[in-house]
């Protein structure tokens, strides 16, 4: 019983605190989901808004170029070396016919730097690069194709880039379309023009990780945050920068403290254990003190059990001299009162035996050991012999028993025994002014009906109850543990039968039922 | 009958003695376990009552130990110890009955006669005592009952004796010296009051009206004497 109890606190702990973790675990998951969505279309809005700036720079100087051009004599070679001279954003001018051939700078007369670039464009006028400009692509088109040539780009834009990778990294080619056919064009120092990208860029104050801008082998051109680069780490957004500079990309990394939803992650299982820890320390904590609580009750049982053991053994000697006693007085002269003497501590002696008898039982029965063994039992003599330790009590208040039929019932002697000796131990208690008691037997019952003074009937059912002693007259001046009946009434119950009790004017009736069996008279 | 008693409470144990006695047995009383083995090998008893919670051995041993020896004789156990468990555990170790204490002399002498029967029946044929009428009254010193008519009278050992030696001297008077010797055994001492105490019980159960006896009429002076009807 004890270790079912366990199981049912247990579960009546551990089931809703499993529900409450398991509906908290889903709620914090989808919080943190939303949350990391959230932050996820930040860091795109954040890496959009400097993908943005960095176009508009690009743009802005696209602008720049294209007003110098406008202004540049593309006859005058010198000029045009000139150009290249002042402004530290190009390294080189270049002049296409309107047939496609390149008229400046050409391998006569070039000088060393103009043979350099001759040398790492040779493939763009040799139409074997693959060029495109992926503003003219539609989103089904966004490929290069080879052979494109910048007078064919021209054909479509007045102006655009063409990007390259010669030896250490990306070239950038500006051109744009000449009024007299053609096209002129200039190769930009991609340094210069990352450094003026950069220095337009906005401070951004990275809490946590690093915001890097990556070149085509993912080296960091530029950083925000204090971040160091790890092993394997994995970026938490990332982003390519708009035409010219596709091959370059924003990345944000996560910093020490990890990813939002690993620190999540951590977070809410440490949320958990700790929960569960605290509830494993409650219900060790409850189990201890039902432990201490029950080591307790049962010490207490164990102490009444083991008074009663030992109240036993001085009460057999005393029952059994004063009955050897009154043996010896038999058929001598004038023992009249020494014998009521004697049958008053013979009466005293079996009423205490009841009442330990009882307390044992009730005792059992709380700490769920009381079992019964029930055999064929003939009910006639045991209703005589329980009658007949009443009988000097019976007389001396003036009451008389009668027995009456005969049956055989499928019950545990001892218990039908304390029954019927409850039921008469409260005969004389409260209704010995009824002057009669009649015990009789029926096929499946025994009818024990007295003729004292009865119970209200909104008292009967109480009469059941442990420990219930009615406040009125009838039980005034009365001794008693308020258990004779409820032992009754268990003992009746466990063996498959009932008690019950009905008003007999005068009097009551109590009805103890037997359970029926196979093989017994019905 | 001889019957071997183990209980270390003293006054018990001479009372359960008393009780046996005066119904006519043969008892004798140890107070412990061990001394109930020795007594067991010694004396060959009709049957055992055992305590449970005796010194040295305890009463399931001491009935374990019995019933590996004998499967037959019968045993009952006497104890304070009430506790269902105990019941089953004494009952399955191969006792023939369990006497819950405190119990008076009522329940012991009809656990002990319930017994006997047992132990007549285990006797061979020969030596069964066979049933005899004294006038109206039957006697069956198997079942130490008597009837007449309907009415069926429970006896003591003791007083199946007593109605044998009477039905096997029809019409002399018995004395006292020959009723206990015959009765009790020749090298019992007891007084007179014994001996009417008993006839007067036997009387009380066995005559229609015990002021006006029938069956046992008292010579005065002289003894006891059962007159058969002519």
């Amino acid at each position: 019983m004890r270790d079912k109890l366990t199981i049912v606190f247990g579960l009546l702990v551990l089931v809703p605190v499993i529900l409450l973790a398991l509906m908290g675990a889903k709620v914090a998951r989808d919080e943190q989901t939303m949350v990391a969505a959230r932050l996820e279309s930040l860091r795109e809005d954040r890496l959009q808004g400097l993908a943005v700036d960095i176009r508009r720079t690009i743009e802005l100087t696209e602008a720049e170029l294209g007003a110098t051009l406008a202004l540049l004599d593309s006859n005058d070679a010198e000029k045009m070396r000139d150009l290249v001279r002042i402004n530290p954003m190009i390294t080189q001018v270049f002049v296409v016919r309107t047939d496609g051939e390149l008229s400046f700078p050409v391998k006569e007369g070039a000088t060393e730097a103009e043979r350099a670039f001759l040398a790492r464009t040779e493939a763009i006028w040799r139409g074997k690069a693959m060029l495109a400009d992926l503003r003219d692509a539609d989103a089904s088109d966004r490929g290069y194709a080879r052979g494109d040539s910048i007078s064919a780009l021209a054909a479509r834009r007045p102006r655009g880039w063409v990007t390259w990778y010669w030896e250490e990294g990306l070239h950038l080619l500006h051109w744009q379309a000449r009024t007299e056919g053609g096209v002129i064009g200039v190769e930009v120092d991609r340094v210069a023009l990352i450094a003026r990208v950069i220095g337009v860029l906005p401070e951004i104050d990275v809490e946590d990780g690093r915001l890097v801008m990556l070149d085509l082998r993912a080296e960091p051109l530029f950083q925000w945050g204090r971040g160091e680069p790890k092993d394997g780490e994995k970026t938490r957004a990332r982003r390519a920068l708009d035409h010219p500079l596709e091959s370059y990309s924003l990345a944000e990394f996560p910093g020490a403290g990890g990813t939002f939803e690993e620190t999540t992650q951590v977070g809410l299982w440490a949320s958990l254990i700790a929960a569960l820890g605290m509830v494993f320390a409650l219900a060790a904590y409850f189990h201890r003190e039902r432990t201490r609580e029950a080591r307790e009750a049962r010490q207490k049982v164990n102490f009444v059990t083991q008074v009663s053991h030992e109240l036993k053994t001085p009460l057999t000697n005393i029952r059994m001299y004063a009955e050897l006693l009154s043996e010896d007085l038999e058929g001598l002269e004038d023992t009249a009162t020494p014998r009521r003497h004697l049958e008053v501590i013979v009466s005293e002696s079996q009423r205490l035996s009841r009442l330990i008898h009882n307390i044992l039982t009730f005792s059992r029965h709380q700490s769920d050991k009381l079992t019964l063994r029930p055999t064929d039992v003939p009910l006639r003599p045991l209703a005589d012999a329980v009658v007949a330790q009443f009988e000097p009590s019976f007389a001396a208040k003036g009451l008389k028993a009668e027995v009456s039929g005969e049956s055989t019932a499928h019950v545990d002697p001892d218990a039908v025994g304390q029954i019927l000796g409850n039921l008469l131990s409260n005969v004389e208690k409260y209704a010995s002014d009824g002057h009669r008691v009649e015990v009789e037997i029926k096929d499946d019952r025994m009818e024990v009906r007295d003729h004292g003074p009865g119970v209200p009937p909104e008292d009967l059912r109480r009469i059941f109850e442990p420990f219930v002693r009615l406040g009125d007259k009838l039980s005034d001046g009365v001794t008693g543990t308020g258990i004779g009946l409820t032992i009754a009434g268990e003992l009746a119950r466990l063996q498959g039968g009932s008690l019950d009790v009905e008003r007999a004017n005068p009097g009551l009736r109590f009805t103890l039922r037997f359970p029926k069996e196979k093989g017994l008279p019905s | 009958m001889k019957v071997l008693v183990a209980e270390d409470d003293p006054n018990i144990l001479k009372g359960i003695l008393e009780v046996l006695e005066m119904e006519g047995y043969k008892p004798l009383g140890v107070p412990d376990g061990q001394a109930a083995l020795e007594a067991f090998d010694r004396e060959k008893p009709d049957f055992v009552c055992l305590d449970i919670m005796m010194p040295k051995v305890n009463g399931y041993d001491v009935c374990k130990t019995i019933r590996a020896k004998s499967g037959t004789v019968p045993i009952i156990f006497l104890s304070a110890k009430s506790e269902e468990i105990d019941k089953v555990l004494g009952l399955e170790l191969g006792a023939d009955d369990y006497l819950m204490k405190p119990f008076g002399v009522r329940e012991l002498t009809a656990r002990i006669r319930a017994v006997a029967r047992r132990c007549l029946a285990l006797k061979p044929r020969a030596e069964r005592p066979g049933t005899f009428t004294l006038g109206d009254l039957e006697v069956l010193p198997m079942e130490l009952r008597a009837r007449r008519g309907s009415e069926t009278i429970e006896l003591t050992l003791r007083e199946v004796k007593l109605l044998e030696t009477f039905f096997a001297n029809p019409g002399v008077v018995l004395t006292r010296d020959v009723l206990f010797r015959e009765c009790w055994g020749i090298d019992h001492f007891a007084n007179s009051r014994t001996l009417d105490q008993h006839v007067s019980k036997l009387r009380k159960k066995i005559e229609m009206d015990a002021n006006v006896p029938m069956v046992i009429t008292t010579v005065h002076g002289a003894g006891y004497r059962w007159t058969p009807p002519s």
